[in-house]
């Protein structure tokens, strides 16, 4: 398996002695689109903070093509390949939605303190590939035209929109979506159920989903594990976990159909 | 981008810095000898609060410590140039460099703490070099330095002095104005607005909390080094935490995230006191009036004075202006 992109095993993370994540083993190809349900306190976001290097697991490996992450900082883990949206968004609210976009392009640009601070020819050209880089994303995501809007003034939709052009900015090899579903309404989120597909094809990622709208997840994801209590319950394709009778019983009350 | 174009921007800029310096020092000729040294002050005071908005405006960081940085500037001007026999410019860059590596040092704090706590460690800091680091050999009794000869400009004139202290003001706001603009200014803005994010999309915000301190701490080291130009004497009660309070709250009542409040709030920290006591009250109450301006300010405009007149300006223009009226006819927009 060593073809794998995301391998997670043995995860465990507690807090304060209440554990959160129990023995936790997943692991994700590369191209996919996995999907994380569970029910509000399943542990989702725990796992996300751990893949992503916010939160330290307390036991267990999170490897990313075979290479374990370890102790690697946040910011090492974004350079690495790692991106990943928030619930609650985090957009640097004082930029604009082009200039939030622009972050992650140019902190992966070498340039001096004082090329910028001189406005010197290296610091206007790497602006102007940001720029240009940034542009192209919010057109892949429709948001063209809110790009000199400061990113705090959007409606919630088109801010998580905005929220996923910066972390696809990173050019990540896996891009994990935290509720990308949350504050949307029915036809925003079919939008967004309809753009995923899109988006691992043209930009080459993998792109593992949390989210507790069943319908998004199941529509859209090629493999789904169901967590819940911090535990894995089953892991298989939407139609498995669907009918899986602990899935039926613990929280879709009925099969979905 | 069209690199004429930019060329000449940039000729634009330096030309009217250099006709604002001009203009400033043809006013400042007809000034009596006080408000001269005062006009010199407040553009000393205009990079204390220029190393502010590098700091909190952009970086989104507190300091308590700005008015001891510059404290190290000056310091180290003085005691290079009168015990050490250098020359003054010799010592300035190297005290300048001197103030950074203490600000980083300052910094370090940062890097674990936020907000509230952060302004509270810097405070204790800023008591720290008070009653310790700056009664240290000879720094305890302070520097009396002449004032230094420049080929072709006679410093020993006031006006001249001005002339210079306001150049590097200005320059120093064009440097700052730019980082702002820059890749290395939307960083900044990222570590300021969300570290989780700003580290998620891979800044290493170690290091942009550190280079903010760094900057900032050589404008206010600049700022020092211009202090003991123009006083001409060093001494540590100069840079002591009330005046460190001072230069904070005055740079968050003009608006730590415009340029253009190192302008303002230099010239309020200088003639402040002129002002009350032309107005008939005792230039004692300047931190009262300063207190109470702060607190209306902040439930009045939070983002400070100068983007509040900003925004208001641009209302009362936008009123006038009838409104234009946008083609959105394809037929007639021309490519």
């Amino acid at each position: 398996m060593n073809s794998t992109l995301l391998s997670v095993s043995g995860l465990a993370v507690s807090f304060n002695g209440l554990s959160v994540l129990e023995d936790v083993n997943f692991s994700v190809m590369p191209g996919e689109i996995f999907g994380v349900i569970g029910p509000n306190g399943a542990g989702k976001t725990t796992l996300f903070n751990c893949i992503s290097g916010v939160v330290r697991p307390s036991a267990g490996t999170v490897s990313l093509a075979g290479t374990p992450l370890g102790a690697t900082p946040i910011h090492r883990r974004s350079h690495l390949g790692v991106a990943r949206t928030f619930q609650n968004l985090n957009l640097f609210t004082g930029l604009t939605v082009l200039e939030n976009v622009m972050v992650p392009v140019e902190v992966r640009e070498q340039r001096g303190l004082l090329t910028d601070a001189l406005r010197g020819p290296r610091s206007r050209f790497a602006a102007q590939r940001a720029v240009e880089r940034a542009r192209g994303l919010l057109h892949l995501l429709g948001l063209s035209e809110h790009a000199d809007t400061p990113a705090g003034d959007l409606p919630v939709g088109l801010q998580r929109r905005v929220d996923i052009a910066r972390a696809l900015a990173t050019r990540p090899r896996l891009l994990l979506l935290d509720e990308p579903a949350s504050g949307l309404d029915a036809h925003e989120t079919a939008d967004l159920g309809r753009r995923l597909p899109v988006l691992r094809e043209r930009l080459d990622t993998t792109i593992v989903l949390v989210d507790h709208d069943m319908g998004l997840v199941l529509s859209v994801c090629d493999r789904v594990a169901a967590l819940d209590f911090g535990r894995i319950v089953t892991v298989g394709t939407p139609a498995e976990v669907r009918t899986h009778p602990e899935v039926v019983a613990s929280y879709l009350g009925t099969a979905v159909s | 981008m069209n690199t004429i174009l930019l060329l000449r921007t940039r000729l634009l800029r330096l030309s009217a810095i250099a006709a604002g310096v001009v203009l400033a020092t043809l006013a400042v000729n007809g000034f009596g000898a006080n408000d001269r040294r005062l006009a010199t002050l407040a553009a000393a005071y205009g990079l204390l609060v220029l190393s502010l908005v590098v700091l909190t405006g952009f970086a989104g960081q507190v300091s308590f410590v700005q008015a001891q940085l510059a404290g190290v500037g000056a310091l180290v001007t003085g005691w290079l140039v009168a015990n050490m026999g250098w020359s003054f410019w010799a010592a300035a860059p190297v005290a300048v460099a001197a103030s950074v590596i203490v600000g980083v040092v300052v910094g370090l704090p940062a890097l674990r703490l936020q907000g509230l706590i952060l302004g509270v460690v810097t405070l204790a800091l800023a008591l720290g070099f008070d009653a310790y680091l700056f009664t240290l050999g000879p720094f305890g009794k302070g520097f009396t330095l002449a004032r230094p000869a420049l080929p072709g400009l006679n410093l020993a004139d006031d006006r001249i002095t001005f002339a210079v202290c306001l150049a590097v003001l200005l320059l120093a706001a064009l440097a700052v104005a730019n980082l702002r603009r820059s890749g290395t200014g939307r960083l900044f803005a990222a570590v300021r607005d969300s570290e989780v994010a700003a580290r998620t999309a891979g800044v290493d915000v170690t290091r942009l909390k550190l280079t903010a301190f760094a900057v900032s701490a050589g404008l206010a080291g600049l700022a020092g080094v211009l202090l003991a130009l123009t006083v001409g004497s060093v001494e540590k009660q100069s840079f002591g935490l009330l005046f460190s309070v001072n230069v904070t709250a005055v740079a968050t009542l003009m608006g730590t995230g415009m340029v253009g409040s190192a302008v303002a709030g230099g010239l309020f920290l200088a003639f402040g006191g002129q002002v009350l006591n032309l107005a008939g009250l005792d230039p004692q109450y300047f931190n009262i009036v300063l207190g109470a301006g702060l607190i209306a300010q902040l439930i009045a405009a939070p983002e400070g004075l100068l983007p509040k007149l900003g925004r208001l300006g641009s209302a009362i223009a936008a009123k006038r202006a009838p409104s234009p009226v946008i083609d959105t006819n394809p037929a007639t927009v021309t490519p």
